[in-house]
C-alpha cells in the first residue's frame, strides 16, 4: 500500500538532522515544564470540576483547565484583551524560546511558526456571535482574536521573526501536524528554525458541542482500560523549538531530541468514527516510521493517542498491532492524556514533550485509573505507575474529527541532553 | 532535497463570477465582476452593503452521493475538488493522493448557528449533528472522505495567506517526493458573523455600487468587497503527469515566504512582501524576471500600498510587470482567495484568461503611480510567461508563488 509521508528527516544528529531545542508547556498539570513533567510521573490528575465558566447545565462538569498562569510570569505581553487561548499560546512559546536561548541568536528571517489548534480564539468567537444576537456587547478584538492568524502573528511579533507564520487546524491531530509541517519547512530550507505549537482553550461553544457528541466520560478518564466510557476534554498549550542541526550546533546548544520521521493523513472513511481495524492510524504510523527509516521493532515506547472511549482505544490497539507486529507486545505504551485530559490541539504537542522528557530520563509516565484489562487493548500498558525505561526511540500518535491522523517519532541520541531523575 | 517539477494538470474554480474552468475563463475575458448588494443576510445593520455571493451554485450533482447537511463553505469546498479532479482527467486519482486547504473563518455559518442554539435555548437543546460541521477541517474531512484522498494531509486557517500556504505546502511536498499528486487551494463563505465584525472593524469598502468602488491600487480606497468561494488544484509529479498522459497546464516553479508586522501600518516599506517575491524568484530553478505579477491587493488602504512598495522594489530598476488585480472582479474571498487567483494565472498562462484585470492608469492611486507603480494591464497583452502571485496578510504573513508556461 502506498503511503502518505509528510516528511522526512536524517534520524541521528548530522547536520542534516531536525533536532528539538526547546520546550514549553501550559496544562492542568502545570504551567513549567519541570512541573508538568514531575506530575506526570507521579501519576497525577489534572482533571477537576470546571470553574471558568458556569457548567451547571452541562451534562459534563469535569475537565482539564489551566490555573495560575499570570503569577507563574506567563506572558507579560499577554492583556486581557487577547484570547485565552492565544495567552496560553504565547506563554508556551515563550518558554520555549527561553529554553532553547535562542533571544539573543536567532535569524529573525528564518525564523518560521507553525501553530495549530482545534478552536483558536473561539472564546472570542462566542463574543463575536453573542454581539450579532444582541446577547452580547461588541469588543474591539472580537474579530482579531478570533482570526486563527492572528496566535501565529503574535507569537512572531513577541520575538521579531519574520519568516513564514501559519495555523493549521486539524482537530485532535493538530499538535503533532504541527511539528511534522514544521519539520518540512526545515528540510526544504524555508526556515533554519521553527516555533511548533499546539494550542486550546476549554469555551462553552466546544464543551457544549464536544458534549453532544457523547465522547465524555462521567466519570474517570482511563484509556485502555476494559470499562472506559469516554474522555474528558482539557485545555493548555505545548511549544516546541525545532531547530535545523548544524544551526543549533552552530549556536552551542545540546538538543533534546532528534524529530526523526513524521506523517499525516485522512482515514478518507467518516467524519467521526474511526476505519476499521484502525487503518489510517496504522497507516500514518508505518508512514512516519518509515520516513525516519527506523524499523518498527527499534521502537522502544508507543506514546499514544489514548483517548479513553471504547471506539478509538481498541482501533488504536488494533493499528498499533498492524505497524509493530509481536514487537507491539513488547512495547510499552501509555496515555497521558489519562492525566492531563484531552488537550485538543495542544494534545500532540504536549505528548512530543513527554515522549522527549521519557527519553531524556528513561522514565515512562503512567496510564492512571486503570484497572481492569481489555481484550480489545491487549498491549503492555504502562498502568497507574511510572516504569523505569531505556528509550532511545519513541513515536507518538495522533488523530481527530474529520479522520485526520499524524504520528511523529522521536529519536534520542548521545548528542542530546543528560538524563535527569524526575522526582 | 532534489526538487522535482511539479505539474498543474487541475483546476477547480468556484467563484461568484463563474464555476468551472470554461465559465471562469468566459467571466475573465469578458472583465465581468460580481459585486452586488447583499442577498445572502441582511445588511441593514452595517455601513457595507456589496458583496460577491456565489447564486445558484448546486454541489450534490458532483457528489457521488446526496449529502443531508453542508456548511456553506463545504459546498464550495467539495464542488471545487470534483471540479478540479474531473479537469485532471483523473477517473481514480493516485492512491497516495493528498489534500492541503486553507481558508480563513472555515465553517463559521454552521458554528454561529450551533452557538446561537446554545445562546437561545441552551445546552441541552444544542443540534450535536451539526457540531462535527463547525470545525475549520470539516470540509478537508469531507473531501478526503467523499473523493477517496487518504494522503498527506493539512489544513491551513490563515486569513488572506491561507490558501497561498497550502498551495506552498502542497508544492513542498510534490517537489520533494514525499507526495506524487495533491489537491490544494481554499475555500470561504460569507456569513453574517464576519461580515459585520468586519464592516464593525472597517475593513470593508462602503461604497453603494460597483462603479463607486474604488478598488485595488485605487484612488479613495477604502476596504475590500467581501467574497466567497472555492478554488482548487492538482498539483503532480512532472513526470507521473506525463506518464499517464495529463495535459500540464503550467508548471508551478517556486515558492517563497517572509513576514511584515508593518503591513496594515503607514511604516510599511513593503520589505517583507520584497523579500517573499525574491525567494519565489531564487526557489526557482532556472529564474527568469516575471512578466505579469497577480497581485494581492483588494482596496484596503495599507496593505495595497505595502504590497505596491514591495513590487516595486522587487523589480528595481527594470520595467514594473504587468499588473493584474484579479480582486477588482473576485472581491476578496479570503482563504480561497489566493487560490482563485492561481486559477486566472494558469488560464493566463495558457492562453484561456486573454484579458486580465488591473488599475487604470486614471484609477491608480496618485502616490502610487509616483513611487513608479504603472499600470501595465493591457488587454491585447500576449499571455504571459512566467508569473508571481501574491497573497499578503495584513496581519504580517507573506506568500508569493511562481508559476510559467508548460515547457516540456
Amino acid at each position: 500500500m502506498e503511503e502518505c509521508v509528510l516528511v522526512t528527516s536524517s534520524h541521528n544528529t548530522d547536520d542534516r538532522a531536525i533536532v528539538v531545542t526547546g520546550m514549553g508547556i501550559v496544562s492542568p498539570l502545570g504551567n513549567t515544564i519541570p512541573e508538568f513533567w514531575a506530575n506526570l510521573c507521579r501519576g497525577k490528575s489534572g482533571i477537576a470540576p470546571l470553574t471558568s465558566f458556569d457548567v451547571a447545565d452541562f451534562p459534563y462538569h469535569n475537565g482539564g483547565e489551566v490555573h495560575d498562569l499570570a503569577a507563574q510570569g506567563g506572558q507579560p505581553a499577554a492583556t486581557d484583551s487577547v484570547d485565552p487561548a492565544t495567552r496560553f499560546m504565547l506563554a508556551a512559546a515563550d518558554q520555549a524560546v527561553r529554553d532553547a536561548d535562542l533571544t539573543a541568536a536567532a535569524d529573525p528571517r528564518a525564523t518560521a511558526v507553525v501553530l495549530a489548534t482545534n478552536f483558536g480564539g473561539m472564546r472570542s468567537g462566542e463574543d463575536l456571535v453573542a454581539w450579532i444576537t444582541g446577547d452580547g456587547p461588541r469588543t474591539d478584538a472580537m474579530l482579531t482574536e478570533f482570526n486563527m492568524q492572528t496566535g501565529a502573528d503574535r507569537v512572531a511579533n513577541q520575538w521579531g521573526w519574520t519568516g513564514t507564520r501559519t495555523v493549521l487546524s486539524l482537530s485532535c491531530a493538530s499538535g503533532a501536524a504541527a511539528i511534522a509541517y514544521g519539520a518540512l519547512l526545515i528540510r526544504m530550507g524555508r526556515a533554519t528554525r521553527v516555533l511548533a505549537g499546539g494550542y486550546d482553550a476549554l469555551t462553552r461553544f466546544c464543551w457544549s458541542g464536544l458534549g453532544a457528541l457523547r465522547t465524555m466520560t462521567k466519570g474517570a478518564l482511563r484509556p485502555f482500560d476494559l470499562n472506559r466510557d469516554g474522555t474528558l476534554f482539557s485545555e493548555g498549550a505545548g511549544a516546541l523549538l525545532l531547530e535545523d542541526a548544524a544551526a543549533a550546533r552552530r549556536r552551542g546548544v545540546t538538543p533534546y531530541a532528534v524529530v526523526a520521521g513524521c506523517a499525516t493523513n485522512n482515514n478518507a472513511h467518516h467524519m467521526t468514527a474511526p476505519a476499521p481495524e484502525g487503518a489510517g492510524s496504522a497507516r500514518v504510523m508505518a508512514a512516519a516510521l518509515r520516513d525516519g527509516g527506523i524499523a518498527p521493532d527499534s521502537v522502544d515506547h508507543i506514546n499514544a493517542h489514548g483517548t479513553g472511549t471504547k471506539a478509538n482505544d481498541s482501533t488504536e490497539t488494533t493499528a498499533i498491532k498492524t505497524v509493530f507486529g509481536p514487537h507491539a507486545a513488547r512495547t510499552p505504551i501509555t496515555s497521558i492524556k489519562s492525566m492531563t485530559g484531552h488537550l485538543m490541539g495542544a494534545a500532540g504537542s504536549a505528548e512530543a514533550i513527554a515522549s522527549i522528557l521519557t527519553m531524556r530520563d528513561g522514565i515512562i509516565p503512567p496510564t492512571i485509573n486503570y484497572r481492569d484489562p481489555d481484550p480489545e487493548c491487549d498491549l503492555d500498558i504502562v498502568a497507574n505507575h511510572a516504569r523505569p525505561a531505556t528509550v532511545k526511540t519513541v513515536i507518538s500518535n495522533s488523530a481527530g474529527i474529520g479522520g485526520c491522523n499524524s504520528a511523529v517519532v522521536l529519536r534520542w541520541t548521545d548528542a542530546c541532553r543528560a538524563g535527569e531523575v524526575a522526582s | 532535497v532534489n526538487r522535482r517539477r511539479v505539474a498543474i494538470t487541475g483546476i477547480g474554480p468556484v467563484s461568484p463570477i463563474g464555476v468551472g474552468r470554461e465559465a471562469f475563463a468566459a467571466a475573465l475575458n469578458a472583465g465581468r465582476h460580481a459585486f452586488e448588494p447583499l442577498s445572502l443576510f441582511a445588511t441593514t445593520a452595517t455601513q457595507a452593503t456589496l458583496a460577491a455571493e456565489i447564486r445558484d451554485f448546486d454541489v450534490q450533482p458532483l457528489l457521488a452521493g446526496r449529502k443531508a447537511y453542508l456548511d456553506r463553505s463545504s459546498q464550495f469546498a467539495l464542488g471545487a475538488v470534483a471540479l478540479a479532479l474531473r479537469d485532471a482527467g483523473f477517473e481514480t486519482p493516485p492512491a497516495d493522493t493528498g489534500l492541503a486547504m486553507g481558508t480563513a473563518f472555515g465553517s463559521m455559518q454552521t458554528a454561529g448557528v450551533f452557538f446561537e442554539g446554545f445562546l437561545e435555548k441552551g445546552t441541552r437543546f444544542v443540534k450535536p449533528f451539526l457540531f462535527q460541521h463547525t470545525y475549520a477541517n470539516t470540509a478537508i474531512g469531507l473531501a478526503a472522505i467523499e473523493f477517496g484522498l487518504p494522503g498527506a494531509h493539512l489544513n491551513f486557517v490563515g486569513a488572506l495567506t491561507a490558501s497561498a500556504s497550502a498551495i506552498a505546502a502542497a508544492y513542498d511536498l510534490v517537489a520533494s517526493g514525499l507526495a506524487s499528486c495533491m489537491v490544494a487551494g481554499g475555500h470561504e463563505a460569507l456569513t453574517e458573523y464576519i461580515y459585520a465584525a468586519s464592516d464593525d472593524a472597517g475593513l470593508l469598502c462602503r461604497a453603494a455600487t460597483a462603479t463607486a468602488a474604488a478598488g485595488p491600487f485605487g484612488k479613495a480606497r477604502g476596504g475590500y468587497i467581501p467574497a466567497e468561494g472555492a478554488g482548487m488544484l492538482v498539483l503532480e509529479d512532472w513526470d507521473a503527469a506525463l506518464a499517464r498522459g495529463a495535459v500540464i497546464q503550467a508548471e508551478l516553479t517556486g515558492i517563497g515566504f517572509a513576514a511584515d508586522s508593518a503591513i496594515d501600518t503607514d511604516t510599511c516599506t513593503g520589505r517583507g512582501i520584497c523579500a517573499a517575491m525574491q525567494a519565489a524568484h531564487d526557489d526557482t530553478a532556472h529564474p527568469e524576471p516575471a512578466d505579469t505579477i497577480f497581485a494581492s491587493a483588494n482596496g484596503a488602504w495599507y496593505a495595497d500600498r505595502g504590497e505596491a512598495l514591495g513590487i516595486l522594489a522587487a523589480v528595481g530598476s527594470q520595467p514594473c510587470p504587468r499588473l493584474v488585480t484579479l480582486k477588482s472582479l473576485l472581491g476578496e474571498a479570503l482563504g480561497a482567495g489566493t487560490a482563485l487567483q492561481t486559477i486566472g494565472a494558469v488560464l493566463a498562462l495558457n492562453g484561456q484568461a486573454r484579458q486580465l484585470p488591473g488599475p487604470t492608469d486614471a484609477a491608480l492611486d496618485d502616490s502610487l503611480a509616483a513611487a513608479g507603480l504603472s499600470c501595465g494591464s493591457d488587454a491585447t497583452a500576449t499571455p504571459p510567461r512566467h508569473v508571481a502571485v501574491n497573497a499578503v496578510d495584513p496581519g504580517g504573513n507573506v506568500v508569493s508563488l511562481r508559476l510559467q508556461q508548460t515547457q516540456i
